[in-house]
């Protein structure tokens, strides 16, 4: 008998006179400093129902404001606008391929949700999406340490060359200080790179061997290549642009062939 | 731990092996070597440590382990060392004091101050060849031929210590006169369709220099892939000595901000053996030069002062980084000693000046 009159006192005090899920949020998200979008997100719920098993992603890119990630059959794209807590997503578009019905199903309910969205409120471990006080979906932040990043520069007096490929995102710039050129990546070519990756003693590439050193007289553009893994950054020791060591010849090849099809 | 341990095991290995020719070497003056590198990287120069005598290397060391990286031009890396040997013997013979010539301390700002060495060499001439190879070889004018050789002269000689920013105190003593001139002995202009000749040397194959020896040789081309000149180091091949310009560089050309000229300084400053400023790696690699500080890459642009790097305060404005032709202005006096000595007889260029 007391056990329901507690349960039923803690229904009645949270439903009626304690705070709404609503309040409760604003308040988790007044506790938060660093309320910034930037990098990937995985969708946890849609309309409250927990979909974290259908790999549905969103990457925020603070610089160009731009937004892109997996809709559940699609990869989708589009800009966004945000001040403080008031967010908006403009011209989302997507790839055209067709599912199957349940992944086509959430993924129109997810892409409705992104375009009614009007409000974020920030919690510990991701954000969540809503629109007059409903939420719409929550997400977490995809944890830093399993990303991947390959930075390549390639430069000299007259020459810049900058490559940064991960999972998300192929960019590439061509000139210091210049506006990079974006572009998703495709999935086919990531999953090159990191069966490349297995291969290689990631770690310890500061200590290979240049095969040549033109760049010692200006005959190449002197290049580097960073790999960043579990939060660590690599260099390899500077190469001529044209000829790495061999350990890294075939990443080095076929970094600088995405980034010539993106052109 | 266990790599400084193998390390140690192969540096044992390296000496034990040269043990046999070390009793038939006469040592005429002690030079320290252990920071030179030709091919290998500052970390795996272990090797080179144990050659504190130049017969140690040619005998033991350069054939045994650096061949495997020089596959493509054996010869060079012993050229390239004999060449170092020499330069810091000359210096160090001249100046009384050990030869080697690095610096770029370890820590903190501490100005090193290279003296001009006075080396007898007096007034160098270098007598110029250009080889203009456009499809229209009259776009370059002998006007903006002329003007380019102004520029080589007038860097070669003025220290521009006026142009140096006010804070920049510990470089005035550095600026130096390298005592060096050029004269334009010839102007040949080839007509040729080719859009770009890259950096393997071809424009020199097609166009070969006349008497290297005793003239420097100068290819004014375009070179593509946005490379704006290259040079070859002094001991390398006879057939392409000399430096190779993309022909907008020059002064008046259309490569802005790299058409005052300074492209073709720059790469004269590799044809007289000189490395970039910051050593072409990382904090600890060195560019052989003492007054230079320690960097561990290259600048651009027209970087403000001070810009800091491995803790000392980088030379931005020298002729041998990679900042704009406005941007840079200056050769420092370690690096006139170390230019002149490959004139010094038994020298690289020796005969270029009559020795």
């Amino acid at each position: 008998m007391k056990f329901i009159v507690t349960v039923f006192s803690a229904i009645l005090l949270r439903c009626c006179w304690g705070p709404s899920d609503f309040q409760l949020m604003l308040q988790e998200d007044s506790d938060i400093t660093l309320k910034e979008l930037d990098g990937k997100y995985k969708i946890n719920t849609l309309s409250d129902m927990d979909i974290s098993s259908l790999d549905l992603s969103i990457v925020f890119n603070e610089s160009t404001k731009k937004v892109s990630g997996f809709s559940g059959c699609n990869r989708f794209f589009g800009s966004y606008t945000s001040e403080k807590n008031a967010l908006k997503f403009n011209s989302l578009g997507t790839t055209k391929m067709l599912c199957n019905e349940d992944s086509n199903k959430v993924e129109q309910k997810f892409l409705k949700a992104l375009e009614k969205a009007n409000l974020i409120l920030f919690d510990k471990n991701g954000f969540s999406l809503l629109k007059d006080k409903k939420r719409l979906l929550s997400v977490t932040k995809e944890n830093l340490q399993e990303q991947i990043k390959i930075e390549y520069t390639a430069s000299s007096r007259g020459v810049y060359n900058q490559i940064i490929v991960n999972k998300e995102t192929v960019s590439s710039l061509q000139k210091r200080g210049g506006e990079p050129n974006r572009k998703p990546s495709e999935e086919k070519n990531w999953k090159t790179i990191t069966e490349m990756l297995k291969s290689i003693d990631v770690e310890n590439i500061s200590t290979l061997n240049a095969p040549s050193k033109a760049f010692q007289y200006d005959g190449a553009a002197i290049a580097h290549l960073k790999i960043t893994k579990n939060g660590k950054t690599y260099e390899s020791p500077p190469f001529d642009h044209g000829n790495p060591p061999k350990e890294i010849s075939e990443l080095v090849k076929e970094i600088l062939s995405i980034s010539e099809n993106i052109e | 731990m266990k790599k400084v341990f193998l390390s140690m095991v192969a540096f044992a290995l390296i000496f034990t092996a040269c043990e046999d020719e070390k009793n038939d070497v006469i040592e005429v003056q002690e030079v320290d070597m252990s920071d030179f590198y030709v091919y290998t990287d500052s970390n795996n120069d272990l090797s080179s440590k144990s050659a504190n005598s130049k017969e140690q290397f040619k005998n033991c060391f350069t054939m045994d382990v650096l061949n495997k990286q020089l596959d493509a031009n054996p010869g060079l890396a012993k050229k390239m060392f004999d060449v170092e040997y020499h330069t810091r013997q000359f210096i160090a013979s001249k100046s009384n004091g050990k030869g080697k010539p690095g610096g770029g301390s370890g820590g903190g700002e501490t100005d090193i101050d290279v003296l001009p060495i006075n080396d007898g060499l007096g007034a160098i001439n270098i007598p110029v060849y250009v080889h203009i190879v456009l499809p229209n070889a009259n776009d370059v004018t002998n006007s903006q031929v002329q003007a380019q050789m102004n520029v080589l002269n007038d860097d070669f000689s003025n220290p521009n210590t006026n142009q140096l920013p006010s804070g920049a105190t510990n470089f005035v003593n550095d600026a130096t006169n390298t005592g060096i001139t050029f004269t334009l002995a010839n102007t040949f202009r080839y007509n040729d369709s080719r859009s770009s000749w890259g950096t393997n040397d071809a424009v020199k194959s097609a166009y070969p220099p006349i008497t290297p020896s005793t003239h420097m040789n100068v290819w004014v081309c375009n070179i593509g892939n946005g490379i704006l000149g290259y040079a070859q180091f002094p001991g390398g091949n006879a057939s392409t000595d000399g430096i190779v310009l993309l022909y907008s560089s020059l002064p008046g050309g259309s490569a802005s901000p790299y058409n005052l000229g300074r492209t073709a300084t720059h790469e004269v400053g590799h044809y007289l053996n000189l490395r970039h400023i910051w050593g072409d790696g990382r904090c600890r690699q060195d560019d052989f030069v003492a007054d230079t500080p320690t960097s561990d890459g290259a600048n651009y642009g027209c970087p403000s002062y001070p810009t800091v790097n491995c803790q000392t305060t980088d030379m931005t404005m020298n002729y041998m980084d990679y900042t704009n032709d406005a941007c840079m202005y200056m050769f420092t006096d370690g690096q006139r000693n170390r230019m002149r000595a490959i004139f010094a007889s038994g020298g690289p260029r020796a005969t270029m000046a009559g020795n």
